[in-house]
């Protein structure tokens, strides 16, 4: 009689569980991708552009299809919500993974856009956030042949899962949202630039201080950056040596850096860095020897000293401080109250100090 | 009868579970005053409660609160003090319930109702608090070696990630100093107060003896800075504090290439809710029992009918659903109050164990 009472019970309750208001995934559009533009007509209303995936039954067929919906509002919420009454499915961000700046848009500021996809519960931390050139929606609208799932040739060129170039730098939503709010370390995105309705090209990146971009760093600095900041890039680097041109691959890196303040005289920043390569473009026709070997890895030595120098200089008379290097003096230093003033005290007659080691170990398959 | 090591089971769910209960939430409000300092003091004040509990009670052999209490002090009195240890266990079960459906509704579905979620899991918890108390070990011990596994995993993906900054984790370490307040003192040695729960399963502990008391002490230590440190790596030092759920924010910035999901989040979750579900059912069968303990009839001493079990449940679940009518800020203060105050019932509960021992000898001396 009790164990009966009690399977009813257990019965009823089940009850309220029949209609889960969950939608299943043919009513749904996946949006891949948001872009953010200053709208054209009015300065103050923001430009929202989607770029959705539909749902495609075989995934084996390769023939993408997407839509591109864009919308003008005060704010980004507003934006969506009105997209909503322009398509026939369910609008899900939950496999959102790229978050595209329009330049005009970050040359204002980010600030709105990202306390919107933070408070979000749906958009995910770890979607790849850069600026695009000339606008979001133009970079939003290249579709690469190689293409062969929606907004994939962004991602793949983001996460380095793709290719793997040294002139980008990858930076996740979260991030960005650290560097905007921790003092010692300022944000900095990489730029897409759309070059034609097929291809873009990643090969610089804005800096910002914690308003707005002061600073595009150029190919080289770009590349200097991720020297600098991962371990292991690959990359190649070429060198003048004897009147002619050399270029090297570079197989491991390490970079680590040091700030110093000796008593009597200037602090300034060490860098120590550590590249192990090969040679692999030799435009004389002699034979390599091992004393060339290493007479070319002092040549590439003093080059990278001069060059990375010139580059950390030019970074840090922008104002931004993207390697973080505030937070690290905080983070070395106990006197908590006047650390950060220490520090901006110091800041201007900071120098910088390079101190590589090239070792070009092998000539390649041929001597 | 179970053997000494579910002892450790007892405190590890407990230092398991603080993500889920707001200590990383307070510890991280005083980052910068004084909680490295209150983790350090949590530690041995945690050490030194659990080494004095655990001599205290091996004083009753196989007895339980309740009994001590009832056999030792006139009816009004053992009945007020176990009251008050019902409200204290009964809290710390329902703030994980609360807290676990504001996440799922945050993180899974907001879509479902949050009072159907809140059934789904009292359901189980109900069902699961009348269980006998040796039974509930043994779940518990299933429970936690199946997921400590997943959740060194998660640490490691996280630990490793070249995104995790050590500056910002440094620069708290810096702040190291600081003095702490009682606030953050209180909250950091929740992690230890998994022992109190012997109060109850000392019944069914066989000659308990704990061994290795420097271990969780040490244990205690490294859990207490990676629940405090880890989001911080994550988030930064400044921008932490603005999140709702810094652990479950932190593991969606994880990402896993091929392993199951792609998002650690999800597998997060998932973990925590095994874990937080078992939690629950550990002090709720805690409470159960103590409340049984309150209407032991008088002069035979024997426990209660069995379906006096319903009549303590029923007005807990309902507790439990009305709870949700609770705001953010509300279940928030609540959380962080609770663990205040539970500090003070963890120290009068130790007084006490040991006055009653006091009393018992002295007593048996006279007669």
């Amino acid at each position: 009689m009790k164990k009966a009472a009690c399977m009813i019970l257990a019965l009823i309750l089940f009850l309220p569980l029949q209609g889960c208001r969950f939608k299943d995934i043919d009513l749904k559009l996946f949006v891949m991708a948001i872009g953010l533009d200053v709208s054209d007509d009015h300065p103050d209303k923001i430009k929202v552009t989607l770029k959705i995936a539909i749902p495609q039954g075989d995934p084996k067929k390769a023939d993408e299809k997407v839509q591109i919906l864009t919308q003008e509002s005060d704010t980004i919420a507003e934006a969506v919500r009105e997209m909503k009454s322009r398509v026939d499915k369910e609008l899900d961000f939950g496999h959102c993974k790229a978050m595209i700046f329009g330049e005009k848009y970050a040359k204002t500021s980010l600030r709105d856009s990202l306390d919107w996809a933070m408070r979000r519960r749906d958009i995910q931390m770890m979607m790849y956030c850069a600026v695009g050139k000339p606008s979001a929606k133009e970079v939003l609208g290249v579709q690469p042949a190689s293409e062969r799932i929606p907004v994939n040739s962004l991602l793949l060129a983001l996460s380095r899962d793709g290719t793997e170039s040294p002139f980008i730098v990858p930076i996740f939503f979260y991030n960005l949202h650290r560097r905007f709010n921790e003092t010692g370390l300022d944000p900095l995105l990489p730029v897409i630039e759309a070059k034609s309705e097929q291809e873009f090209e990643i090969s610089t990146a804005y800096l910002f201080n914690k308003q707005k971009i002061v600073y595009l760093m150029n190919p080289e600095e770009t590349r200097f950056y991720n020297l600098l900041t991962t371990k292991n890039l690959l990359t190649n680097f070429n060198v003048n040596y004897n009147g002619s041109r050399y270029a090297y691959n570079v197989e491991h890196s390490k970079a680590s850096y040091k700030i110093k303040t000796p008593k009597d005289g200037e602090p300034y920043i060490e860098y120590k860095i550590k590249l192990v390569a090969e040679l692999e473009e030799n435009k004389t026709e002699s034979i390599v020897s091992e004393q060339f070997l290493r007479d070319l890895g002092a040549a590439a030595e003093a080059d990278l000293n001069q060059k990375i120098q010139k580059a950390l200089e030019k970074v840090h008379k922008s104002g931004s401080d993207p390697y973080g290097w505030g937070l690290r003096y905080a983070a070395t230093h106990w006197n908590n109250r006047t650390e950060f003033k220490e520090w901006a005290d110091m800041s201007e007659r900071l120098k910088f100090k390079v101190n590589s080691k090239v070792l070009v170990k092998y000539t390649g398959m041929i001597r | 009868m179970v053997k000494s090591k579910y002892f450790y089971y007892l405190f590890l769910i407990n230092a398991l579970i603080n993500i889920i209960n707001f200590v990383p939430r307070g510890l991280i409000s005083h980052r910068f005053s004084g909680a490295m300092m209150s983790v350090l003091i949590a530690v041995l004040i945690g050490t030194l409660f659990i080494y004095l509990f655990v001599k205290g009670m091996s004083k009753f052999p196989q007895k339980g609160l309740p009994e001590i209490l009832n056999e030792n002090y006139p009816r009004i009195i053992s009945s007020l003090m176990l009251l008050g240890h019902v409200v204290l266990w009964y809290t710390a079960g329902l703030i994980t319930l609360l807290s676990f459906v504001d996440v799922s509704l945050r993180y899974i579905s907001s879509d479902v109702p949050s009072y159907i979620i809140m059934i789904g899991f009292l359901v189980v918890v109900c069902l699961s608090i009348r269980l006998t108390s040796e039974s509930i070990m043994y779940a518990l011990e299933v429970l936690i070696v199946l997921n400590i596994p997943l959740i060194i995993y998660f640490l490691l993906k996280g630990l490793l990630n070249p995104y995790f900054s050590w500056d910002a984790v440094m620069q708290i370490v810096t702040y190291s100093w600081t003095m702490p307040s009682y606030e953050s003192i209180a909250q950091a040695t929740f992690i230890f107060s998994g022992y109190i729960n012997l109060a109850l399963f000392n019944r069914v502990f066989k000659n308990l003896k704990v061994r290795h008391f420097w271990l969780i002490g040490v244990m205690g230590f490294l859990i207490l800075l990676i629940s405090f440190l880890v989001p911080i790596g994550y988030q930064g030092t400044v921008g932490i504090e603005r999140h709702v759920y810094p652990w479950f924010t932190t593991a969606d910035a994880l990402r896993t290439k091929t392993f199951i999901v792609e998002r650690v989040l999800f597998m997060f979750y998932f973990t925590y809710l095994t874990l937080s579900l078992v939690s629950t059912i550990v002090h709720w069968h805690v409470a159960l029992e103590f409340t049984k303990g309150i209407f032991v009839s008088k002069k035979q001493r024997t426990s209660p009918k069995r379906s006096i079990e319903w009549w303590i449940i029923i007005p807990f679940s309902i507790l439990a659903l009305l709870g949700l009518k609770m705001g953010q800020f509300t279940l928030d203060h609540l959380g962080l109050m609770y663990l205040d105050v539970r500090f003070v019932g963890e120290m009068f509960m130790i007084l006490s164990v040991y006055f009653t021992y006091w009393l018992k000898r002295r007593r048996r001396r006279k007669t």
